[in-house]
């Protein structure tokens, strides 16, 4: 079950980077995204099942930033819409460069 | 030869990208800093040494990435398809990329070489929850020739080009 904070996290994040494997090497598609407790809901179009990562960032470089990646495996729900069945993420916590940060980055593992 | 509206892109947009690299069978997705070197035509990336993208982004091997601008749908953006030609480590890598580290940090992070980034690596040096380091000498600088480029301008407008 993802944590309710990468949950609240992931709604101020708009844009999904959902990378995956071609033949020829590596490809991404830009996606929608809706983050559940167990999956994630993805939606653009030219996707296939399979193992995939997500990710999502907000423009902030160092401290402030924010990102976040997601492994699992993507799984067909309807046209142009699928599941990420999540193994594992990883997030950057953004902080006050003032302040000694307590948390950088959380880890998630099923 | 580059378009121009791509050009002025790489000078305007700001925004990190989210690279994707293979790792043992498995996409890998990590959010990178970037400059587009305009005389040479190619990309520049810094990852810090001891990283998973570190790691795996290695001379040859096959990259993606992409952004868009303040990450919000609707602005300009692009896709990326390219191959690793160097990488360079250490402080010697450093010497020779001091103009485009200068350039990811400050002409396009918008950082200054000050003591909030000191303290940015100080932290990142000694946090529990970071097994690297971000220290400048403890980066790896990698040039990426693009070889396929997918971008958005804006206004809708969808365009892809391939650079022999």
């Amino acid at each position: 079950m993802l944590p309710d904070d990468f949950i609240e996290y992931s709604k101020r994040l708009e844009v999904g980077f959902l990378g995956f494997l071609e033949d020829v090497g590596p490809d991404i598609k830009l996606v929608h995204f809706e983050v559940a407790e167990n999956e994630i809901i993805v939606r653009g179009s030219g996707l296939k099942a399979g193992k995939a990562c997500l990710a999502f960032a907000n423009e902030e470089y160092v401290w402030a930033s924010e990102n976040a990646s997601i492994n699992g495996r993507l799984e067909k729900k309807a046209e142009d819409e699928y599941l990420l069945v999540p193994d594992r993420a990883v997030w950057t916590i953004g902080f006050d460069i003032k302040k000694w940060p307590w948390r950088i980055v959380k880890r998630w593992k099923r | 030869m580059m378009p121009e509206e791509l050009m002025q892109m790489f000078r305007g947009v700001k925004t990190p990208v989210i690279c994707v690299v293979e790792d043992d069978g498995e996409p890998h997705a990590s959010t990178m800093n970037w400059w587009y070197e305009t005389d040479k035509g190619t990309f520049f990336m810094n990852p810090a040494l001891g990283t998973k993208k570190e790691r795996l982004m290695k001379a040859g091997v096959k990259v993606c990435f992409a952004t868009m601008e303040h990450m919000k749908w609707g602005n300009r953006g692009f896709v990326v398809w390219g191959t690793i030609t160097k990488v360079e480590n250490g402080f010697l890598g450093l010497l020779k990329n001091l103009r485009n580290k200068h350039r990811i940090l400050v002409t396009h992070g918008g950082l200054g070489l000050n003591l909030d980034s000191l303290r940015f690596w100080i932290a990142y040096a000694l946090h529990r929850d970071i097994y690297y380091s971000t220290l400048p000498w403890r980066g790896s600088f990698v040039t990426v020739k693009p070889d396929k480029m997918r971008y958005w301008t804006g206004n809708g407008v969808e365009k892809e080009i391939t650079i022999g």
